[in-house]
């Protein structure tokens, strides 16, 4: 895999190879799109924001050190897309604020009790939408760390090279998504 | 009631995975003593799971054609001679 990538990123920088590039696109589109669709939360905005990361990783292929992961610089121009465009939205996130009028209301008083529901998959679903909303409260830059490490199944260490941070810091932005989440999901 | 701070971090450090095995064991020993602790941590490793858990989605199927026509023109060598 890390052979190929190479050998397709340097037919692209020779004389920008559109084939190639094809192969390139075909080979992280889901990813990229997955990380999009977890930052900006609907199908449209983050096929949006799948593209552009893509045709900027066309546009500025010259920039990309061929000493680093190429996932890395990719995801890089992905997240970074995600977060300006999360700025220029209202922010909604604000996991930790209080909903007037829904005190007491957590992740289990707002889903049905599951021994209720006739089909299991319902639950799924609905616990789905919800871990799903819970994402999507997060201020971007604890929502990112998140994504990466738990939906992309990345390493701090990568995440670290991904975002341009110290490892602590990336380490500090999990836990507290993940305390957020915790108190989000309601499992008390 | 509230975890004591350093409870927290232990915490977040046996979940990360940033504990060596003697560390571990105490932990671990520490947590039997300690339901509180324990349950908090049951549930910060269950939201992980539940995080993990959510379906994967994929790109649209015409996601790489509609790059692919959006990218500017072949570059020529030639360019020049325009």
């Amino acid at each position: 895999m890390d052979a190929t990538v190479k050998r397709l990123v340097k037919e692209v920088k020779k004389d920008g190879d559109q084939d190639a590039f094809r192969e390139l696109v075909d080979l992280y589109k889901d990813k990229v799109y997955q990380i999009a669709y977890r930052m900006v939360g609907n199908a449209y905005e983050a096929q949006d924001m799948a593209q552009e990361a893509f045709l900027r990783a066309y546009a500025n292929i010259e920039s990309y050190d061929e000493k680093r992961k190429f996932s890395t610089w990719l995801f890089r121009i992905t997240t970074n897309l995600c977060i300006d465009r999360l700025r220029k939205k209202k922010p909604d996130y604000s996991l930790d604020a209080e909903i007037p009028g829904a005190e007491g209301l957590d992740g289990y008083s707002q889903l049905s009790s599951p021994d209720k529901l006739p089909d299991e998959q319902v639950v799924t679903m609905e616990m789905q939408e919800w871990v799903q909303e819970g994402i999507l409260k997060l201020p971007p830059k604890y929502r990112t760390a998140i994504v990466l490490r738990y939906i992309e199944d990345l390493s701090i260490q990568e995440i670290s090279d991904i975002l341009e941070l110290p490892e602590n810091t990336v380490k500090t932005h999990v836990h507290r998504g993940r305390e957020a989440l915790r108190k989000h999901l309601g499992n008390t | 009631m509230a975890l004591k701070e350093q409870e927290e971090k232990y915490i977040q450090r046996y979940i990360d995975g940033d504990m060596d095995e003697h560390e571990k064991e105490e932990f671990r020993s520490y947590i039997k003593e300690n339901p509180e602790c324990a349950h908090r941590l049951q549930e910060l490793k269950r939201t992980v799971t539940m995080v993990q858990g959510t379906s994967h989605v994929w790109a649209p199927e015409t996601f790489t054609d509609s790059i692919m026509k959006e990218l500017p023109k072949k570059r020529k060598r030639t360019a020049w001679k325009s």
